[in-house]
């Protein structure tokens, strides 16, 4: 595997192995999942699962780089995984063009080390979320907001690492807070109705966060600690780590951890 | 996607109150779309006697706070006598076909709405002040049924200051009626 030569000379044999050997789910491959993907493949990573039920339309190539008007119409998993495959033949990659959840979903996720999710609507994101803790999964979720008609760089983001059971701390039940828990609402872009389309987009953005996801994934296989958040303020470029977000006594997705 | 642990803790809830609480039933990810409460007794201070009720039951997207949370549903539009007139109730609004398929991000029973013949929604719910459960949307619902003459000045004398708000609560009532509650709020 000749593309993955230049990895070899700051990846250690663990870590290397350890992103070899991983099963990776990307829950919605928009700005968002596609860099996260396009990263996720240039580390290394042979095996995935993609899952997301649009079409490539026009108004994505801003943040969708590889992609052409030529391609419009087709499903973007596909999309995905014909340039996966451009990369190596070698990598396994299942597609998905439909929504979450679904038993496919719930299959893959079960089979998988790690889910990512860069998705624009609360519903399946919330839905991955109790199906990650269901099946104790690592979920590693990253969201963008852009203030529409603002100057500047008026945009926020964060990555929310929800471990799911999937190491020794989770059962403390202090870091097992969810999306609803960490206070992120629908007025953060990824989290907003469906309904308020046409939504502004930056693939600048985009990566930042994307390459967050990624980087905080990295960390976990080289068992150092990471945040429940980081909140990435694009206008001031502050990072802001949360290291333990508390669950709320009240929470519908939490409230038998609380309990306990 | 229902968080089930939780929708059965709303379910035992509404059992233990209205143990002839009718479901419908979903499918696999969104097992229990709503429950309905037939002959439900409607306080004294409305002009009809019972109704059927239908409670939407939330995926998880539901629970956001500023998901606009769905009310209660009821087959009619609800009246209460006011000062002499029997005005339509506040707030019960015949919900379009449009408007409830927007909501089926947070409520599976929007996704079939042919099963939902109850048309008006009664909403009370303000973004940051939200029942957590649909029992408590049940207690809301008959609480402001029952309180909703004798404390509506009152109530929108505190709300003054936001007028959508306002505008909602006089919305049934008559050009006089209208007038007159809106000059008491503004005191």
């Amino acid at each position: 595997m000749e593309y993955l030569d230049r990895n070899l000379l700051w990846q250690s044999d663990s870590l290397s192995g350890a992103i070899q050997r991983s099963k990776v789910l990307i829950a919605g491959v928009g700005g968002l999942g596609w860099q996260i993907g396009a990263s996720l493949v240039g580390l290394g990573v042979q095996r995935f699962s993609i899952f997301d039920p649009d079409p490539l339309e026009a108004v994505n190539l801003n943040r969708l780089w590889g992609c052409s008007l030529q391609m419009a119409g087709k499903s973007k998993v596909e999309l995905f995984a014909d340039l996966t495959k451009g990369v190596s033949q070698d990598i396994q990659i299942n597609t998905y063009a439909q929504s979450i959840p679904s038993e496919a979903f719930e299959l893959e996720l079960a089979d998988s080390d790690v889910i990512f999710g860069g998705f624009d609507a609360p519903e399946p994101r919330l839905a991955t979320q109790v199906l990650a803790k269901k099946h104790k999964k690592l979920y590693i979720d990253a969201g963008v907001t852009i203030k529409c008609g603002q100057a500047g760089l008026s945009g926020t983001g964060q990555v929310f690492r929800y471990r799911g059971g999937y190491d020794e701390s989770c059962a403390s039940g202090h870091s097992q807070a969810c999306i609803l828990c960490a206070g992120l609402g629908l007025n953060n872009k990824g989290y907003l109705d469906e309904q308020a389309k046409p939504l502004p987009s930056s693939g600048v953005l985009n990566g930042i966060l994307g390459q967050l996801a990624v980087s905080t994934w990295l960390k976990i296989l080289q068992q150092e600690n990471v945040p429940d958040m980081l909140y990435f303020n694009w206008n001031n470029f502050n990072l802001i780590p949360v290291w333990s977000l508390p669950v709320k006594p009240d929470c519908p997705l939490c409230f038998e951890d609380a309990e306990t | 996607m229902q968080k089930l642990k939780f929708i059965q803790r709303c379910l035992n809830e509404i059992s233990s109150e209205y143990p002839q609480a009718e479901l419908i039933e979903g499918d696999r990810y969104c097992p229990l779309l709503g429950v309905r409460i037939r002959n439900f007794e409607l306080p004294t201070t409305i002009v009809e006697d019972t109704v059927d009720v239908l409670v939407p039951m939330p995926m998880c997207g539901g629970y956001f706070r500023e998901a606009y949370i769905s009310g209660v549903h009821v087959a009619q539009r609800l009246h209460v006598n006011f000062e002499g007139e029997n005005s339509p109730l506040p707030f019960c609004i015949e919900a379009t076909e449009r408007d409830l398929v927007a909501m089926k991000t947070y409520y599976p029973l929007y996704r079939c709405i042919d099963r939902v013949p109850e048309r008006y929604v009664i909403c009370l719910y303000t973004e940051t002040d939200q029942p957590r459960t649909p029992l408590q949307a049940i207690h809301l619902f008959s609480r402001y049924l029952a309180f909703y003459l004798e404390n509506c000045r009152h109530i929108a004398a505190q709300r003054s200051a936001d007028p959508k708000w306002l505008s909602h609560l006089v919305e049934g009532l008559s050009p006089r009626l209208k007038a007159d509650f809106l000059a008491h709020a503004a005191r």
